[in-house]
């Protein structure tokens, strides 16, 4: 008899354990998703000359491919200023990523690889560390040309030494750019 | 009454050991063999013991038992081997003789022996391979997947040196079924990297069906199924265990297990066994280099009481797995770029020294499993067997990094937590028929539930999975011939968000499974087993929903909701021969898959904030899977053994006239044993030496992977193992070293060859104490 109390408790634990759980899911919300950057160009000599270029791709890796991904235009001859500005806009109300990146400086980096089109960019700010961060930095132009201009952010904690191949890549775009 | 001895069936590496008596003026042999009363009937490893002498040895896997050294006398022989009622014969030796001795089949328990579990007896005329005995003891310790190494036609899917799934002629994780005590194990088994939650020191005997089994275990046995047997429960007055430990020298692992069992008092119906394991891993060393972050914890318990009656017999049993694995901290890529970069590094950048710890990332899974088993005698030779059981499976996995955001990391949560519920209720009705016909009928029902947190991967969903199948045996004379047919309706309701709407799409399906088989003895030691086996397996919510990156492997992966079940036709041909210095067997089989489900590249990449990732899509194809299993064994004078052992599959995708992705390389191994004879002290010993060789993949789709398949690789391995009795305690020692050269190489069926090589050389030792607390009276 014992027997048959052990199978029916059992049983009536696995049932109630179980159901209505997986009726009622998440939506999906996958926190800390970059899905916006923004490259935001300000000429040092003539301040009224802000330029913005965007890569938004609102639902993440997958799904719907990316809806803006801008081609760089720069005038000749030029310095900028180069601020950049990362969000999760998939979250309502959007999160800003810069925050926390500047936050967490001294575990990130960004890198720009720059081939065909005459730009040069140069660090200008730093971690605790004296390390750059690349949020900020200063962009000059030579004649006109294009190509590619490649923002690429490196996650590197522990192990960040200006060194573009180790850790991983948070960000990767390859902008198009021209200079006219 | 009678009195019936339980006996423990070991096998030891084929050979009979000789035992010796102690006076030397006696010396008489017995010798003879042992026969089922069916030409089927294998009495490999049957125990053959000398009442008055309290003498017990094994008989070989031809059923070839020796006693030598004996006084002339009166003796009753008593022979055992599970699944036949044991035999007692008087024997008047005055001069050396040769015994014959057949044992009849027992479809029922031998009473007040063990509870009788319905997987014990084989319904397959597919071929299984055994892990019993010495064989597994002097492998206890490891990872469940490498116990089943160097058996033929497996093979291992690992993620790393830590991860590994066991893989049967070429497919894996959905495509096969593991039945853990009796139990269909249901974890997240889709996942490459989700090794089988199973506590590898639970085992007593493992045994591998190769081919497919959709009757008797029903939807995805397509490859093959695993059973994974715990010690049986006996009422046998008296309290024995034993003691296992284990050492590692590479990533100076550690590991034990206890196993306790016992049975109150004389004509006690009761009896009980408990059982609890640990191992402790840290950082794994390959020859150039330590690997950062692949410590590993895993810890198990377990627990059994049965009820032991000739009419009823039942049985509870509980048992708790819980694993930490860490994972390899280079193989956390961000996006392609940093993929070849791992690639194309000779070593991994990040390196590191050894340490036990286990960090981000890590897999932390636990699995609880708890059954209920109840066997009535239904009739002289019949049972009716149910078992009901429960399972939770939570699986969290843990990312390199902790969310930038500092409260939420200070939550310390998961990026993947998956859990699954499942309850099963199998019961069927175990007959037979006369002398010629032994079948079974049966019904199994499934339930099951799965919810996310954290990311997600795969959506929630409610599974029901029912089937009733019949199946029979008939033996005549050299020939046995057996036939089952099964029906099995599945239904799952998946439940998720799409662009803001709940939605919740159902998929049905009805199918069935059969097969047809015969084993003929057509000579003396000659056995043919010729099988054909149809099943069938659903798509997996995997294949069905993924929709997004895949971080492990760097790609976008996309499923595909109408995806229809894959259905095998699978035919077998193994040919054997066995006599006392030889022992062959060749298997042949071949699998067609139709609406064979894989991951095909396709174009155009997709593009992402972390740049353009390879985009695979599931779709369906017709494939075909063949190969040949080999295995020979040499027995010179009795001592020496060497063997030889080959593995070939072959993977073609029909429709696309192409190889399929990931099928084992040809692999062949070589070895010899030598066997001391068994003194006083030391008994059993014995010392091997073999060579392993595995030969390049060549045979793969163009454009399919990132990094061609890496060179073959030759393994050389050695070991020494044997039995010292301090008094009257046994304590059995085993010693092995594995890559001994210390080979560089890296596996095409491990998925992080990307990153790192192989482990290196790893000489372990192994302990194994078998306990008897009974006084003897």
């Amino acid at each position: 008899m014992k027997k048959w109390h052990y199978t029916s408790v059992a049983a009536f634990a696995a049932i109630t354990l179980m159901t209505g759980c997986a009726d009622d899911p998440h939506d999906h919300n996958e926190e800390e998703l970059i899905t916006t950057v923004k490259l935001h160009f300000q000429d040092t000599q003539d301040p009224l000359d802000i330029r913005d270029f965007v890569f938004r791709d609102a639902d993440g890796p997958g799904g719907n491919a990316p809806s803006q991904f801008d081609t760089i235009v720069l005038s000749p001859g030029r310095t900028y200023t180069l601020t950049l500005e990362l969000l999760n806009e998939s979250a309502d109300p959007a999160e800003d990523i810069t925050a926390e990146i500047e936050e967490e400086g001294a575990d990130h980096q960004f890198f720009f690889n720059i081939s065909n089109v005459n730009i040069t960019v140069a660090y200008a700010d730093q971690d605790v560390n004296g390390l750059p961060i690349g949020l900020v930095t200063t962009v000059t132009t030579a004649s006109e040309s294009s190509g590619t201009f490649k923002v690429v952010l490196k996650h590197q904690p522990g192990i960040k030494d200006g060194n573009q191949a180790t850790g991983e890549s948070d960000v990767e775009l390859d902008f198009q750019a021209r200079i006219e | 009454m009678k009195k019936l001895y339980f006996v423990v069936i070991y096998c030891i590496t084929g050979l009979s050991v000789p035992v010796y008596s102690q006076a030397n003026t006696c010396t008489l042999s017995l010798s003879g063999k042992l026969s089922g009363e069916d030409a089927a009937d294998n009495m490999c490893y049957s125990t053959v013991t000398i009442a008055e002498l309290n003498l017990s040895i094994l008989a070989d896997a031809s059923g070839f038992f020796r006693f030598d050294g004996l006084c002339k006398g009166n003796y009753t022989l008593v022979c055992s081997h599970l699944g036949f009622t044991t035999s007692r014969t008087s024997i008047i030796l005055d001069t050396s003789r040769v015994v014959h001795v057949e044992l009849a089949h027992s479809v029922n328990a031998l009473p007040d022996a063990e509870v009788k579990t319905e997987h014990t007896e084989l319904f397959t005329t597919q071929s299984a391979t055994e892990l019993v005995g010495t064989q597994l003891d002097s492998k206890k310790g490891s990872d469940f997947t490498q116990l089943l190494d160097g058996m033929t036609g497996i093979s291992a899917l690992k993620t790393g040196g830590n991860i590994s799934k066991p893989v049967i002629h070429g497919l894996h994780s959905k495509r096969i079924i593991i039945m853990n005590n009796g139990v269909r194990q249901e974890g997240q088994q889709w996942g490459l990297e989700h090794a089988p939650e199973i506590d590898p020191y639970s085992a007593k005997k493992i045994t591998v069906i190769k081919g497919a089994d959709g009757v008797r275990y029903g939807p995805d046995a397509i490859a093959g199924v695993i059973l994974v047997e715990p010690a049986p429960l006996r009422n046998t007055p008296g309290t024995r265990g034993e003691i296992n430990l284990a050492g590692f020298s590479n990533g100076w692992k550690m590991a034990g297990a206890i196993a306790l069992e016992g049975s109150t008092r004389k004509q006690s119906p009761f009896a009980w066994r408990m059982q609890a394991s640990y191992r402790r891993g840290g950082n794994i060393s390959t020859p150039g280099y330590s690997l950062k972050n692949t410590g590993t914890e895993d810890m198990g318990i377990s627990a059994a009481m049965g009820y032991i009656k000739e009419k009823y017999s039942g049985e509870l049993y509980v048992s708790l797995f819980r694993t930490r694995t860490s994972i390899f901290s280079g193989s956390h890529i961000g996006n392609l770029t940093d993929l070849m970069n791992a690639i194309n590094a000779p070593e991994p950048p990040e390196k590191s020294g050894f340490s036990y710890t286990i960090g981000r990332p890590y897999q932390d899974v636990t699995h609880l499993l708890t059954k209920t088993t109840h066997t009535f005698k239904t009739g002289k030779n019949s049972r009716l067997n149910v078992v009901g059981a429960f399972q939770y499976n939570r699986r969290k996995e843990y990312d390199k990094h902790v969310p930038l955001n500092d409260s939420l990391a200070a939550l310390n949560k998961p990026a993947l937590d998956f859990l699954l519920a499942t309850a099963t209720l199998d019961v069927n009705w175990d007959h037979k028929i006369g002398r010629r016909f032994r079948g079974m009928i049966g019904a199994n029902t499934l339930y099951q539930e799965n919810t996310w947190n954290g990311n997600f991967f795969i959506p929630n969903f409610r599974n029901i999975l029912s089937g009733i199948y019949w199946i029979e045996k008939f033996a005549i004379g050299k020939i046995e011939l057996e036939g089952g047919i099964r029906a099995d309706h599945n239904f799952m309701q998946v439940f998720m968000y799409e662009n803001g709407q709940l939605i919740r799409p159902i998929h049905q399906y009805i199918n069935m499974a059969a097969n047809a088989g015969v084993i003929i003895k057509p000579v003396k030691n000659f056995t043919v087993r010729i099988n054909y086996s149809t099943a069938w397996r659903p798509p997996s919510v995997n294949e069905m929903y993924s929709n997004g990156l895949h971080h492990a492997s760097a790609s976008v992966e996309i499923g595909d909701r109408n995806i229809r079940p894959e259905r095998a036709h699978n035919l077998n041909l193994e040919v054997s021969y066995e006599n006392s210095w030889f022992k062959g067997s060749v298997l042949g089989y071949g699998n067609f898959i139709n609406d064979f489900i894989y991951l095909r590249p396709t174009l155009p990449a997709t593009l992402t904030v972390r740049g353009a990732f390879p985009t695979f899509r599931y779709e369906q194809t017709d494939a075909l899977i063949g190969g040949m299993d080999a295995d020979i064994r040499f027995l010179a004078w009795k001592k020496l053994s060497i063997y030889g052992k080959a593995s070939l599959v072959r993977g073609w995708n029909r429709s696309l006239r192409d190889w399929l992705i990931l099928m084992p390389a040809d692999k062949l191994e070589g070895g010899v044993q030598y066997n001391f004879k068994s003194g006083k002290r030391i008994k059993n010993a014995y010392i091997h030496i073999s060579v392993t060789g595995v030969f390049r993949q060549t045979r793969v789709p163009d454009s399919s992977d990132y990094l061609p398949p890496p060179p073959g690789y030759v393994l050389l391995r050695a070991g020494a193992g044997g039995t010292i009795m301090i008094g009257k305690q046994a304590l059995e020692i085993y010693l092995e070293a594995n890559n001994i050269l210390n080979t560089r190489y890296r596996e095409y069926l491990d998925r992080f060859r990307y990153f790192h090589d192989a482990p290196g050389y790893d000489i372990s030792l192994r302990i194994r104490l078998p306990l008897d607390f009974t006084k003897k009276s």
